[in-house]
């Protein structure tokens, strides 16, 4: 046998078992996620849900933004009570949860598209707040400039409005990156307080919010 | 205006950048490079400028229809580095509204009105660099 045909055969191999081993190890991989899927689904024990706040923690005033029904201005802000608990983030998830719950007045209408739910948030030490939802908040959205506008700054305005350790908000949407909601808001950079879209003047702003600001 | 979650809700409205957008994320001014993010800041006034001309346009051109001016952090716009805006004119998920956008009438009547509103702005500030 000539030798150059020779070395094309043992290339040959090589790369064939080279192949064979990649495809050996993805179906490893493949089989152990489908594994793990059916023993999260069949697993019975979930973790306990961590309280929000404590029974010590006092209550604490806060202004939730939905959209206004009559269209005179795009967001209005409906009074209410959340518990200061010492942490940020629960601060943030019982905000956000009113959020998701949406208004109790009718002259408001709710924020967010059907069945959109947070799945986690994040506080940085630089005070940006990453809010990662679920993909309803997209795939649900009615789409327009002006509806994304409101969902978006309901949210950014709710939280950096009332708790002062949060300048701006950066969301995720399903764990990811995403450059727009439906299509017209930019999201890849963090969004921060916008009240001119809203019926409160910045002179109104909580105590604690212009003392974070001043410094 | 304002928020519609029902999906066939029609709406026009005109949309320049937010103005302070992206302001955070520079902490210096002289940048050697402009950040992709703050291109629309090369024609912020002018953008304004032409959208203010747009709405009077349409507004004269269309009767009954409201075209108001707003400002939001649109990806479109964010790194634009000439004068510009969003126009919503309807929505094509509203019959009523469907109708009107699909007739030739008015789809002529609002092409001429938009060039004649880019061509007064160009007129304008010709001269200037925006």
């Amino acid at each position: 046998m000539p030798r150059h045909i020779k070395i094309a055969l043992i290339v040959l191999a090589i790369g064939f078992a080279v192949s064979l081993g990649f495809f050996v190890d993805i179906v490893g991989r493949v089989r152990s996620m489908v594994v793990n899927e059916k023993d999260t689904a069949e697993n019975p024990f979930t973790a306990p849900k961590t309280p929000l706040y404590k029974p010590t923690d006092p209550p604490m005033p806060v202004k939730i933004f939905f959209p206004a029904a009559d269209g005179s201005i795009l967001l209005s802000t409906e009074d209410s009570t959340i518990f200061k608990s010492a942490e940020v983030v629960n601060r943030a998830k019982q905000i956000l949860e009113k959020v998701e719950r949406g208004p109790t007045l009718g002259t408001l209408v709710p924020a967010l598209p059907k069945d959109a739910k947070v799945d986690d948030i994040f506080v940085s030490e630089k005070g940006t707040a990453f809010i990662d939802f679920n993909s309803s908040i997209a795939t649900n959205h009615p789409g327009g400039v002006l509806n994304e506008q409101a969902t978006i700054y309901s949210i950014v305005n709710s939280l950096t409005y009332n708790i002062p350790e949060i300048q701006e908000v950066k969301m995720l949407i399903s764990g990811s990156e995403k450059e727009t909601l439906a299509g017209h808001i930019l999201l890849l950079l963090p969004l921060q307080m916008d009240l001119s879209i809203t019926n409160v003047t910045p002179d109104h702003q909580p105590e604690a919010k212009k003392v974070a600001q001043n410094k | 205006m304002g928020y519609s979650p029902d999906k066939s809700e029609s709406s026009s409205s005109i949309f320049v950048m937010k103005d302070d957008f992206g302001g955070s994320m520079t902490s210096t001014s002289g940048h050697l490079f402009l950040p992709w993010y703050l291109g629309y800041r090369t024609s912020q006034a002018a953008s304004l400028q032409i959208g203010k001309l747009m709405q009077d346009e349409l507004t004269k051109a269309i009767p009954g229809w409201k075209f108001p001016l707003h400002s939001a952090p649109l990806a479109v716009l964010t790194s634009t580095t000439m004068p510009a805006l969003v126009l919503e004119i309807g929505n094509m998920n509203n019959s009523v509204n469907v109708q009107t956008l699909v007739d030739p009438g008015f789809q002529n009547r609002l092409a001429n009105t938009i060039a004649a509103a880019v061509q007064r702005f160009s007129e304008n500030s010709a001269g200037s660099s925006f």
